[in-house]
C-alpha cells in the first residue's frame, strides 16, 4: 500500500508542475499588473510605475519570471503581490483556514443529506418518496450554486424580518465587532455559517445522493443480501449492517474526489456571502492581475486536487482489496 | 432626498461599506490612494483645505486659524495652525508635519517616494516653521495658483521618524513607502482613530477623545469590506451595514428603492465620461472628419439611454475643463455642433471637405478609404457597451464603420494604440488647472500617449494657457486662461464630453448628516449621528 501511495504521489508531481507553468503563462499574458496604477487620475508618475514594475519583476522576461517564482516556492516565498502591503504566504494560510471551515461544514452536511436521501430513495424505489427526493437531487444538480446562494440570502433576510431579529447574516464569516460572551459569539459565527454552508452543500448533494441511491439499489439486489434475508436477519440489520456499509464504499471514493471540487464552489459562495477565504482571494487576485497571488492559489488548489485524488485512490484500494491486488 | 444637517443624539455605531480591500494605508502613496483608504483617512488625517459638497474649497478651521498668501513674488503662503491642534498621542500638529509632507511629495526631495501626486509640491522652495512651529511659511520658486490643494492630508512627522530617518531622502522614502504603507495607523489627527483592522479586511474606528474639533456624535464608525457592490444592498436591507456607496446602476437603484427605512442620494460625481478620438490614427488627423463624427452623435439620446436610465436628471456635458455647477462651467460646445445628432449636417461637413462615399463607404479627399474605427469596450461595463452601440449606429449613415471590440482591459488598448475611438472616465477636481494639465497638455515629440492625454492631443496655445493658469497668482487671470484653453480644445474636435458620472449614496433614515462631498461621504464623519427619537 505504501509503495502504491508513493507511486501515485510521484506521478502527481509533474501534473502540478505543468499546471503551474501553464497558469503562470496564461495569467501573466492576461493583463497588466500595473494597469490599476496606470489608470489613476491624476496620473501617477512614470518613475513610480517603473519602480513598481521592478518590484513585481516585470523587467524580466516571462520564462525568467517563472523560474524566479519556482525558486521562491522552494524557499517558501510565493513572490511579490501587487498589493505592496500583502505577504502572500501568511495571507493564504489565513484564507485557507476560513475556506476549510466552510468546506468542512458543507462536506459533512452534503454527505449526511446525500446518504439519507439516497438510502430512502433506494428503499422506497418508485414511490413518491423516491420521486420527490430524485426531483430535489436533480434540482440541486441543475441549479448554479451562486443562484441558490442569492435565493438563500434573500430567504434569510426575509426570515430575519419576519422574526424581527437578525438570525442569519449575509456578509462575512462573523460580525466585525463580535458580541461579548461565548454563547453570543458562537451564535454569531453560526448565524454567518448557515446560509453559505447550505449553498455550498447543495452543489454536491444532488450528485452524491444519486450515487448513493444507485449503489444502494445495486447492493440490495445482490445475492448476499438475499441470503441474509433468507437466513431470517431483521430488515433493519440487513439494511444497516450489510447493505449500507457496502453501498457506502463507492460513495466514499467519490466524495474524496469531489472534496477538492468544493473549492471551486467556494469561490462563488464566498463572493456572494463576502467571506474572506480562498475563493475571495482568487477573485480579488484575478481582478488586479496579481500573478503571484493567483499562482499561490493554484498551488494550493492543485495540491488539494492531487491529495484528494490520492486519498480516493488509497481509500478505494483499502476498502476493496481486489483493486489493490489488480494494481499491484 | 438630501440628508441635511439634523439634530442627532450622542453615541452609537454606524457601519459604512468599503469596496476595495486595504492593502496600503498611505493615502498619499500611489498604491494607497484608493476610495477605501481615502474614506478612512478623512477620519484620521487633517487637511489644510476641505472640499465641500458643492465643490467649493474652504479652509479647515479646525486645523488652521488662517492661511494667507502674504507675498506674490516669490509667492509665499503663511499658515497659522490652531494652537490646540494635536495628534491623538498628544504631539502638537506643527510645521514639522508640513515640512515632512512637502518633502515626501516633492520628487526633488525624495526621488524614491512613490507619491500619488506631486503637483505643486515640486514648485516649493522652502517650508519653514516659526512661533513654536505653529506658523508655517511656504515659499514657492515657481508660482502655484492652486496652492489650496496642498497639504490635503497630513501625515505625522513624529510617527514618520519612527519608520526611518526623515532627514535623508532614503529615510523619507522608507517611512513613506514602507512605514505608512504597511502599518495601520495608531495615530489620528481627526475625529476618530483606528481601533481594529480585522482579519476580514474591515476597520473599526472609535472616537478620538484627543481631537481638537467638536466631539463626534457617534462612538464608532465601522468600515465593513464588501467587495462586490451587488451584495451591498442586501447587507443594507439585513441591517448589517448602515451606509453604502456603490457605483450606481438600474438594478441597484431598484433594489435600494425597495428597502424600507432607507434613503438615497444620486449626486453628480467629479468624474466625466468622454469620447476620445485617437490623434495617432492617420484618418482622424483630419479635423473635418472629427467634426462630422461629433456632429452625427446624438448626445442627448445617448445620455437618456445610458446614465439617464437611473438618473433622469443627467444632462450632456458642455465643457471640457469645468464641471457643471462650478464657477467656470459654460457651454463651449453646442455652437460647434457637438452631440447634435444631425447626420445631414455631418454629411455636409464631409462633402465640403471633399469626402466621397458618404453613406456607403467613406473615402478621404486623397482617395484613401477611411478605415474601420476600432472601439475597445470593457467586458464588464454594460453602460459602455450600450454607448459603443449607439455611437456605431450614429456613424453608420456617414459611411463610417465602427468595430466595437469587447476588451478585458481597454487601458491596454489605449497603451498599445490598438484603438481609434474610446469612451472613458477621468477624474476632475476643484483644482482645474492641475488636473487638466495632465489631460490636455502636449506629449513630448515622438510619444504617442503620456500622462492621461488619451487622444495624444497637442496644441501649443492650449499648453501655454494651462501652464499660465497654474502659475499666475491672479485667480481672475487663471480663470480667463482656462476658459481660453477650453475654447481652443473645443474647436479642435478631439474629445467629446458625454456626461458627468453619478454617485449613489444610500443609508438608513435613522442616521443623519450623511452626504457626499466630491466622492467622499466621510468628509463630515464627526457630524454623523442617529436621529433623536
Amino acid at each position: 500500500m505504501l509503495i502504491y501511495g508513493l507511486r501515485r504521489l510521484v506521478v502527481s508531481v509533474p501534473i502540478v508542475f505543468m499546471s503551474t507553468f501553464l497558469v503562470f503563462v496564461m495569467v501573466s499574458l492576461s493583463g497588466d499588473p500595473l494597469a490599476n496604477l496606470k489608470s489613476r487620475t491624476p496620473p501617477v508618475s512614470p518613475q513610480v510605475i517603473a519602480v513598481e514594475g521592478r518590484r513585481l519583476h516585470l523587467d524580466h522576461p516571462l520564462l525568467e519570471r517563472y523560474a524566479m517564482w519556482l525558486g521562491g516556492i522552494v524557499r517558501g516565498d510565493f513572490g511579490p503581490s501587487v498589493a505592496a502591503n500583502e505577504r502572500i504566504g501568511p495571507e493564504i494560510v489565513a484564507r485557507l483556514g476560513v475556506t476549510l471551515r466552510l468546506i468542512a461544514a458543507a462536506f459533512v452536511l452534503a454527505l449526511l443529506l446525500a446518504v439519507v436521501a439516497g438510502v430512502i430513495s433506494a428503499l422506497k424505489q418508485h414511490t413518491w418518496w423516491d420521486h420527490g427526493l430524485s426531483f430535489l437531487a436533480f434540482v440541486s444538480l441543475a441549479m448554479p450554486s451562486f443562484w441558490f446562494a442569492v435565493l438563500l440570502k434573500d430567504g434569510g433576510v426575509q426570515l430575519n424580518a419576519a422574526f424581527g431579529r437578525q438570525i442569519f447574516s449575509t456578509v462575512g464569516e462573523r460580525s466585525v465587532v463580535a458580541p461579548d460572551g461565548v454563547v453570543p459569539r458562537s451564535l454569531d459565527v453560526l448565524g454567518h455559517l448557515v446560509l453559505p454552508t447550505l449553498a455550498l452543500a447543495i452543489v454536491s448533494f444532488g450528485a452524491w445522493s444519486r450515487y448513493q441511491r444507485a449503489s444502494m439499489l445495486d447492493v440490495l439486489t445482490s445475492d448476499y443480501i438475499r441470503l441474509a434475508r433468507a437466513k431470517g436477519l431483521s430488515r433493519r440489520r440487513v439494511i444497516v449492517r450489510h447493505a449500507l456499509r457496502n453501498a457506502l464504499i463507492p460513495l466514499v471514493t467519490v466524495t474524496a474526489l469531489d472534496a477538492a471540487a468544493l473549492l471551486s464552489g467556494a469561490v462563488l459562495v464566498e463572493t456572494v456571502f463576502q467571506w474572506r477565504g480562498m475563493g475571495d482571494y482568487l477573485v480579488v487576485a484575478i481582478k488586479r492581475t496579481d500573478v503571484y497571488a493567483v499562482m499561490a492559489w493554484l498551488v494550493i488548489a492543485a495540491t488539494a486536487v492531487v491529495v484528494f485524488n490520492l486519498v480516493a485512490d488509497l481509500l478505494y484500494g483499502m476498502l476493496d482489496p481486489r483493486i489493490r491486488g489488480e494494481r499491484r | 432626498m438630501v440628508n441635511s444637517a439634523a439634530a442627532v443624539k450622542s453615541g452609537g455605531t454606524a457601519t459604512y461599506t468599503i469596496t476595495l480591500p486595504i492593502t496600503n494605508w498611505n493615502v498619499l502613496n500611489a498604491g494607497g490612494a484608493t476610495y477605501s483608504v481615502i474614506d478612512i483617512s478623512n477620519l484620521l488625517e487633517p487637511s489644510a483645505y476641505l472640499v465641500q459638497p458643492d465643490g467649493s474649497v474652504v479652509m479647515n478651521d479646525q486645523l488652521l486659524k488662517s492661511a494667507t498668501e502674504v507675498k506674490s513674488d516669490p509667492q509665499t503662503i503663511k499658515y497659522e495652525i490652531n494652537p490646540n491642534a494635536k495628534w491623538s498621542d498628544g504631539t502638537p500638529i506643527d510645521a514639522s508635519d508640513f515640512i515632512y509632507n512637502w518633502q515626501v511629495q516633492d520628487p526633488r526631495q525624495c526621488p524614491a517616494c512613490a507619491m500619488a501626486l506631486a503637483a505643486g509640491y515640486d514648485r516649493i522652495k522652502t517650508v519653514t516653521g516659526s512661533n513654536g512651529g505653529k506658523t508655517v511659511t511656504v515659499v514657492f520658486d515657481t508660482p502655484f495658483s492652486e496652492w489650496q490643494s496642498l497639504f490635503s492630508t497630513l501625515l505625522p512627522a513624529h510617527v514618520a521618524a519612527t519608520y526611518g530617518p526623515v532627514g535623508t531622502p532614503a529615510g523619507r522614502a522608507k517611512s513613506f513607502n514602507e512605514g505608512f504603507v504597511k502599518n495601520p495607523p495608531k495615530w489620528s489627527g481627526g475625529p476618530f482613530r483606528v481601533d481594529q483592522f480585522t482579519s476580514d479586511g474591515s476597520v473599526v474606528t472609535v472616537r478620538n477623545d484627543n481631537w481638537y474639533g467638536p466631539r463626534s456624535n457617534l462612538d464608532s464608525i465601522v468600515f465593513r469590506l464588501i467587495t462586490d457592490p451587488a451584495e451591498q444592498p442586501t447587507a443594507l436591507r439585513n441591517g448589517e451595514v448602515d451606509v453604502i456607496f456603490p457605483t450606481p446602476g438600474v438594478d441597484l437603484l431598484k433594489q435600494v428603492q425597495a428597502i424600507d427605512g432607507v434613503a438615497y442620494q444620486m449626486s453628480p460625481a467629479p468624474q466625466v465620461r468622454d469620447l476620445y478620438l485617437n490623434m495617432n490614427a492617420d484618418a482622424l488627423k483630419d479635423k473635418a472628419l472629427r467634426q462630422a463624427i461629433f456632429t452625427a452623435i446624438d448626445l442627448p439620446g445617448l445620455v437618456k439611454k445610458t446614465i439617464g436610465q437611473f438618473d433622469p436628471t443627467a444632462k450632456p456635458l458642455k465643457d471640457h475643463l469645468f464641471l457643471p455647477g462650478t464657477p467656470g462651467y459654460a457651454d463651449d460646445v453646442t455652437a460647434l455642433g457637438y452631440g447634435a445628432g444631425d447626420a445631414a449636417a455631418a454629411k455636409d461637413i464631409l462633402k465640403s471637405a471633399g469626402y466621397s462615399g458618404i453613406g456607403t463607404k467613406l473615402v478621404a479627399p486623397g482617395g484613401k478609404a477611411v478605415p474601420e474605427l476600432r472601439m475597445p469596450v470593457s467586458n464588464a461595463n454594460s453602460l459602455a457597451k450600450d454607448e459603443a452601440q449607439l455611437i456605431k449606429a450614429a456613424l453608420a449613415p456617414l459611411g463610417i464603420t465602427v468595430a466595437v471590440k469587447p476588451s478585458p482591459n481597454p487601458l491596454g488598448n489605449l497603451q498599445d494604440g490598438t484603438w481609434e475611438i474610446l469612451d472613458g472616465t477621468l477624474g476632475e477636481s476643484p483644482f482645474v488647472a492641475s488636473m487638466n494639465q495632465a489631460y490636455y497638455s502636449s506629449c513630448p515629440t515622438g510619444v504617442k500617449f503620456c500622462n492621461f492625454n488619451v487622444s495624444n492631443y497637442g496644441n501649443s496655445e492650449v499648453d501655454k494657457r494651462l501652464s499660465g493658469a497654474l502659475s499666475t497668482p491672479d485667480p481672475a487671470k487663471a480663470m480667463q486662461l482656462l476658459k481660453e484653453a477650453n475654447g481652443l480644445i473645443a474647436a479642435d474636435y478631439v474629445v467629446l464630453p458625454l456626461y458627468q458620472q453619478r454617485y449613489f449614496l444610500a443609508y438608513k433614515t435613522s442616521l443623519a448628516n450623511i452626504r457626499n462631498a466630491y466622492s467622499f461621504p466621510t468628509y463630515n464623519s464627526e457630524q454623523w449621528g442617529f436621529r433623536k427619537e
